[in-house]
C-alpha cells in the first residue's frame, strides 16, 4: 500500500534531506520533519493542521521511537526517491509514518469534529502512562 | 519480612527456588499449599521493581536482559525479564491452553517428541492456574482445549470482525482467553484496552506483585533479590544448595530440594556451570515464529473490540497436516497502534491487524552454551523446514479462513523477531537419556533438583507458555507433596 505524495512535496522534502544526509543529526531531523508533514498533508486534504502541534508530536515520535538511521531512512526515503523507492524500504517508511498518523488523529480533536476541515485539528501527545487511551473500544456487555 | 539482606539468611532451607517467573512463583503457590510451613528461599538474579515504578519508568527492569546472554550476529534476538516476578511482569497476558495433541505430537503424528504427561494429566491445573490468574475466557472454547470447569471470568468483547468469523465458524473462532480482568475485583481495574500491556496502568493484568504479595510476606519465606545463582551445589549425585553471586561475593546457601527457574537461556547454563552433562542439556532451543498481517477491510470499521487482542483463530491449528507442517494458531488484533490507522481518509479503521504463531520442530543444533564467558552464549542458526512449511499454509489458507469477512487485501507485515517464548533447552520426557527431567519437573539423575518454567518444553506447540508453565509447576508441586520428600 504504497501512499504517494505529490511532486511538489517530493522536491521540498527531498531538498531538506538530501541537505541532511550531508549536514548531521539536526538537519536529518529537519528533513524528517517535513517529509512527515508533507505526509500528514497528504493524508488529511483540506485539514487544518495545527502545525505546532503537529511538529511537537513528529519530534516525540522521532525522538522516542526512531533512530537516528531510522530518521535519516525517513527523510530520504519520501525525500529523495520519492514514490519508486524499493518496495522493502518503503513499507518500513509507511509504518513509521502511519504511526505519526494514527497519532495525530487519536491524540487530537480529528474524531471530534463534526467536519475537521472547518477548524484547526489540535493534537495532545497522550503519554504511554495513560489509561484506556483506546479510541474505539467497546467495553460494554458481550453481545 | 519476605525480602531479606544476606545477612538474614538462614543456615539452611528446605526448598531454595531460583527465579520468580512463572514457573518459580507457580511451584511456590502450589508447595505452600502442601506443605504451609516449608522453608522457602526465593533467588532472584533482579531487583523488586514495583509497579509504580515500572509504568512510571515504563520500564520492567534495570537490569537489560539484551545484556545477559550473547547471540550469534544476525541471527533472532531473545527477550526476557530479568527482576522479581520475571515475565509475569512484561507478559501480555494471553492464555491459550495446549492441545491435547500437543502432548502427544509423536505418536498421533509421527514428528517431534511426546510429552511424558497427558493434556488429561495437566487439565485440573490449568483450572487452577486459570483460578489464580482470574483468566476471562469463553467457556465454549472447550470444543478445541477440554475444560472441566467454566472460566473465573466472562470474556472481553469480541470485534465486529471477530463476530462475523464467530458466525461463520462457531467451533473454530473464539474470544482470547487472557490473564486480563474483565471485572474488577481486589483494586485491579478491568481491561480497557490500553494497548500497553507491559506496563498496565490500571492493573488489569495477572503479575506475581499483584497476586502473590500476601504469599512472599510470610514468615517462612524468603526473597534474596540481586542474587545471581551460578550453580547448583551438588555432592554424590544430590543437591545441597545453590551457590550465589550477591553484592559482589560469592555465597553458598543450603536446601534440601533445588527448583531452578531462570528461564530458557540461564536455567541450562546454571546446570551446566554445575557440572551436570547431557547430550539433550542446553539444546533444542527454540520458540515460535510470528508471522504478521495487516487485513484491509471494505467498508468494514475495526478495533472496536474489549483488549488489544480480541480473537483466537483455530482453523489452521490442528489435524493431519501436522504430519510435515506446522500447526499455526491466529490471533486477531483490536490495536490499532501496531500498523497504525488505515491511511485513507475516511477510512482509518478499515484494516485488521493479525497475528499468526507458527510451530516450530525444535532442532538439536539451536543451543545454548557454556564457553567458559561471564554469560551464556546462544546460536539459534535457523527454524525447521517444518516451521517454514506452516508459514507457507498460513499465507496460502488465509483468504478461507477470512472468507466471511470483507477482505480488500492481505498484506504480509514484518515477522516478530522473538515472541519473548524462551523454550526447549531443559526438555522433559520419559526416556533419560533423551531429556533433562521427568514429568514432574524432577531431573532425572540429581532427584532432588527440579526445572521450572519453559525451559522444559519438549514440543514447541503454538499457545503461549505462560499458562501452561504455571500449571506444570502446580502440578509438579501437588505431585512433590505426594513423594517421599518429606523434609519439610
Amino acid at each position: 500500500m504504497a501512499v504517494g505524495l505529490t511532486r511538489r512535496a517530493l522536491i521540498v522534502a527531498g531538498t531538506a534531506a538530501a541537505a541532511g544526509a550531508a549536514g548531521g543529526a539536526w538537519i536529518s531531523f529537519k528533513g524528517t520533519e517535513m517529509a512527515l508533514l508533507a505526509y500528514l498533508r497528504e493524508m488529511l486534504p483540506g485539514v487544518t493542521i495545527d502545525e505546532a502541534s503537529a511538529r511537537a508530536l513528529i519530534a516525540e515520535s522521532t525522538e522516542k521511537k526512531w533512530s537516528f538511521v531510522e530518521q535519516r531512512i525517513a527523510g530520504v526515503a519520501y525525500g529523495v526517491a520519492g514514490v519508486d523507492v524499493p518496495a522493502s524500504l518503503d513499507q518500513r517508511f509507511e509504518l513509521m509514518a502511519r504511526h505519526v498518523l494514527t497519532r495525530f488523529l487519536t491524540e487530537s480533536n480529528f474524531f471530534d469534529l463534526d467536519k475537521p476541515a472547518a477548524e484547526p485539528v489540535v493534537c495532545e501527545p497522550v503519554p504511554r502512562q495513560v489509561a484506556c487511551s483506546s479510541r474505539f473500544s467497546d467495553f460494554g456487555e458481550p453481545v | 519480612m519476605p525480602f531479606i539482606q544476606t545477612s538474614q539468611l538462614a543456615d539452611g532451607y528446605d526448598v531454595v527456588i531460583g527465579g520468580t517467573g512463572f514457573g518459580s512463583m507457580f511451584f511456590l503457590a502450589g508447595l505452600l499449599r502442601s506443605r504451609p510451613g516449608a522453608r522457602i528461599l526465593l533467588v532472584e538474579w533482579g531487583d523488586l521493581r514495583d509497579h509504580a515504578w515500572q509504568v512510571e519508568h515504563q520500564s520492567n527492569s534495570l537490569l537489560d536482559d539484551a545484556e545477559t546472554y550473547r547471540g550469534e550476529a544476525g541471527e533472532k534476538p531473545w527477550n526476557y525479564t530479568v527482576g522479581y516476578g520475571g515475565g509475569t511482569n512484561c507478559w501480555w497476558a494471553n492464555t491459550p491452553r495446549m492441545l491435547p495433541t500437543d502432548f502427544k505430537l509423536k505418536s498421533t503424528y509421527g514428528v517431534g517428541t511426546d510429552w511424558p504427561i497427558s493434556y488429561d494429566d495437566l487439565e485440573p491445573y490449568y483450572v487452577e492456574a486459570e483460578e489464580i490468574m482470574l483468566v476471562a475466557g469463553p467457556d465454549d472454547i472447550g470444543a478445541v482445549y477440554p475444560r472441566s470447569k467454566p472460566y473465573p471470568q466472562p470474556p472481553h468483547n469480541l470485534t465486529t470482525a471477530d463476530r462475523m468469523l464467530k458466525a461463520s465458524m462457531p467451533d473454530r473462532h473464539f474470544a482470547l482467553p487472557t490473564a486480563r480482568l474483565r471485572r474488577p475485583i481486589d483494586g485491579r481495574g478491568p481491561c480497557c484496552n490500553t494497548a500497553n500491556c507491559r506496563f498496565c496502568p490500571v492493573e488489569a493484568k495477572f503479575t506475581a506483585l499483584n497476586t502473590f504479595g500476601p504469599m512472599v510476606e510470610r514468615e517462612n519465606v524468603h526473597v534474596l533479590t540481586g542474587a545471581r545463582i551460578r550453580s547448583v551445589d551438588l555432592e554424590g549425585g544430590t543437591a545441597k544448595g545453590v551457590v550465589v553471586t550477591v553484592g559482589g561475593e560469592d555465597r553458598r546457601i543450603a536446601g534440601d530440594l533445588v527448583a531452578i527457574g531462570c528461564n530458557g537461556i540461564h536455567t541450562p547454563f546454571i546446570l551446566m556451570r554445575s557440572g551436570l552433562d547431557h547430550p539433550a542439556l542446553g539444546r533444542y532451543l527454540h520458540e515460535k515464529h510470528i508471522i504478521t498481517f495487516e487485513v484491509l477491510l471494505d467498508g468494514l470499521d475495526h478495533f472496536d473490540g474489549g483488549i488489544p487482542t480480541t480473537g483466537l483463530n483455530t482453523m489452521l491449528l490442528d489435524g493431519e497436516h501436522r504430519r510435515d507442517t506446522a500447526g499455526a494458531l491466529g490471533y486477531f488484533m483490536n490495536n490499532y497502534r501496531r500498523d497504525g490507522l488505515r491511511p485513507v481518509y475516511g477510512r482509518w479503521r478499515q484494516t485488521l491487524p493479525l497475528e499468526y504463531f507458527v510451530e516450530d520442530l525444535p532442532q538439536e543444533a539451536n543451543r545454548v552454551l557454556d564457553d567458559g564467558g561471564e554469560m551464556p552464549r546462544v546460536s539459534h542458526a535457523s527454524r525447521s523446514e517444518y516451521c517454514r512449511r506452516g508459514v507457507e499454509r498460513v499465507i496460502a489458507r488465509l483468504p478461507d479462513v477470512l472468507a466471511a469477512l470483507p477482505v480488500e487485501d492481505i498484506i504480509r507485515r514484518p515477522d516478530v523477531p522473538t515472541g519473548s517464548h524462551v523454550q526447549g533447552t531443559c526438555r522433559m520426557g520419559a526416556d533419560p537419556a533423551t531429556s533433562i527431567v521427568d514429568g514432574g519437573l524432577v531431573h532425572h539423575q540429581v532427584r532432588n533438583l527440579m526445572v521450572l518454567g519453559t525451559a522444559v518444553w519438549a514440543t514447541c506447540t503454538m499457545s503461549n507458555p505462560s499458562l501452561t508453565a504455571a500449571a506444570l509447576s502446580l502440578r509438579a508441586a501437588q505431585l512433590l507433596g505426594n513423594s517421599k520428600w518429606q523434609s519439610a
